[in-house]
């Protein structure tokens, strides 16, 4: 094997690497910081950036009784409003540390909060 | 110029097959396999992870049918609900085991059993004799209600686990007074997330998360000597934290005084019911305990939130693998000397260590 072989050989691997790891890049989602996740009977409504410079706003979720009323603002997010009788997911009020949860289990209405670099993988209610 | 050209065909094809090669490495990597189902008042997710993603989705469906039989078969309310539902074994128990005794299915005498135990382990403290207390506050109803002080003396007579017979060889019950009822609400949970931890693993799973709200369950270690984190919800701030827990194989359960209140006339009542007032338990806001099953975690953080503070403690620590963290409501912390090795404090403003 010569020298320039070698270098050939290198340069394929490097190549090679580089390749890869845009096709990892490419494919996979770019997510960085906080996002609400937003889920009604089981399927996915919305995920929304949780940052202090996410505009305040109101969003409607069509669950299994009615509309439950998210909203967010200054990077934290609650559930407003909702049809269900016992409001024990209106009454927790803020959430914002990724790992927290607001579920409302009469509506079927689930708030996640999530964060490509948890420090979390569950929290304890 | 042929042997450039071949030159650069070779090359090309060597990058194409190294790339290849390490994207196929790449998805044989373990996966996670996620799942999540409305259970038990609560949002139920599993997730687990493995080469084999259709072993995790079988194991992972097996392990929720199995959560979804030990609901329906203790659901006091499902009939109260749907009127179309039939009778489970908790109804027939409740209907006439003070009739005469009533067999029940190894899960439910299971239960019992296990929860007549954390009874003697608690001098009576624990009793899951506790529904007719729960229905007198209309607990689980759309109209809770504060009871005259008659009614809770009449009711508090018939909260008596002492009064269960059970018959082990012919798994049945049987209750000494009539009107009495079991409630088995602080117990299914963790049971079924027991369960479906034993699915998973028989499965040869070695690496999943049960979260089933305050019934945390893991097994394994989250990467190679780095132990799963799981935060210990602020009792008094539910969008803060008090600390983490780091967990291997093991099961984390939290019993919290903020969770399922109502109000009445400005005063907040929560669902955790003491047989010595009849009132909700004071002097603990919160309990978390960490245990090898979920099964003895769920029994025992009820049972310590029933407790005086300090009794708690005592124990939590004298039972062998067992950790507890207790926040009395003069937000001071109590800890079991084991736990130190597994929790990090948050420094959480407003609490105190002891």
């Amino acid at each position: 094997m010569t020298k320039a072989d070698l270098k050939l050989i290198g340069i394929l691997i490097i190549v090679a690497l580089c390749l890869f790891g845009a096709g990892r890049w490419l494919f996979s989602a770019v997510d960085e910081g906080q996002k609400a996740v937003i889920k009604s009977c089981g399927k996915l409504v919305r995920v929304i950036d949780l940052t202090a410079n996410t505009p305040e706003q109101q969003i409607m979720v069509e669950g299994r009784l009615g509309i439950s009323i998210v909203e967010i603002g200054n990077g934290k997010i609650r559930m407003h409003d909702s049809p269900c009788p016992d409001k024990y997911c209106v009454h927790q009020g803020w959430a914002s540390v990724p790992g927290q949860a607001i579920i409302c289990v009469p509506n079927e209405v689930v708030i996640y909060i999530e964060a490509e670099d948890a420090e979390l993988d569950a929290i304890l209610r | 110029m042929q042997t450039i050209n071949r030159k650069i065909l070779f090359a090309t094809g060597c990058v194409i097959i190294l790339a290849l090669f390490l994207g196929g490495l790449y998805i044989r990597q373990p996966r996670e396999y996620f799942s999540e189902e409305f259970l038990m008042d609560t949002l139920v997710s599993i997730s687990t992870y493995g080469a084999d993603t259709d072993l995790l989705q079988q194991a992972t469906r097996e392990a929720f049918s199995a959560m979804r039989q030990i609901a329906e078969k203790t659901d006091r309310y499902a009939r109260h609900k749907d009127p179309l539902h039939t009778i489970n074994e908790i109804d027939r128990i409740n209907d006439s085991a003070a009739i005469a005794p009533v067999k029940v299915d190894a899960d439910v005498f299971a239960m019992i059993k296990s929860a007549r135990d954390y009874y003697d382990l608690t001098n009576g403290a624990f009793d899951i004799t506790i529904a007719p207390l729960i229905d007198l506050w209309g607990f689980g109803t759309e109209e809770p209600r504060l009871p005259s002080p008659e009614a809770l003396t009449k009711t508090l007579s018939l909260v008596d686990a002492s009064s269960i017979l059970l018959d082990e060889a012919e798994q049945t019950v049987y209750f000494l007074k009539p009107g009495m009822a079991l409630d088995l609400g602080a117990v299914a949970k963790g049971y079924a997330v027991e369960k479906a931890a034993q699915i998973l693993s028989a499965h040869g799973i070695k690496k999943a998360l049960i979260n089933a709200g305050g019934n945390i369950r893991v097994l394994g270690e989250r990467t190679a000597n780095d132990p799963w984190r799981v935060g210990i919800q602020d009792p008094r701030d539910p969008s803060g934290i008090l600390g983490i827990l780091n967990l291997n194989a093991e099961a984390a359960t939290t019993s919290g005084d903020y969770n399922r209140t109502f109000s009445i006339d400005g005063q907040t009542y929560h669902h955790i019911l003491s047989k010595k007032d009849g009132y909700p338990a004071s002097g603990t806001i919160s309990v978390t305990v960490v245990t090898k099953d979920a099964f003895s975690g769920d029994l025992l953080s009820t049972a310590l939130f029933l407790l005086e503070p300090e009794a708690a403690r005592k124990l939590a620590e004298s039972m062998p693998d067992t950790e507890a963290l207790i926040v009395t409501s003069a937000k001071k912390i109590l800890m079991t000397s084991g736990l130190q090795q597994k929790f990090e404090s948050t420094g959480t403003e407003g609490y105190s260590y002891d």
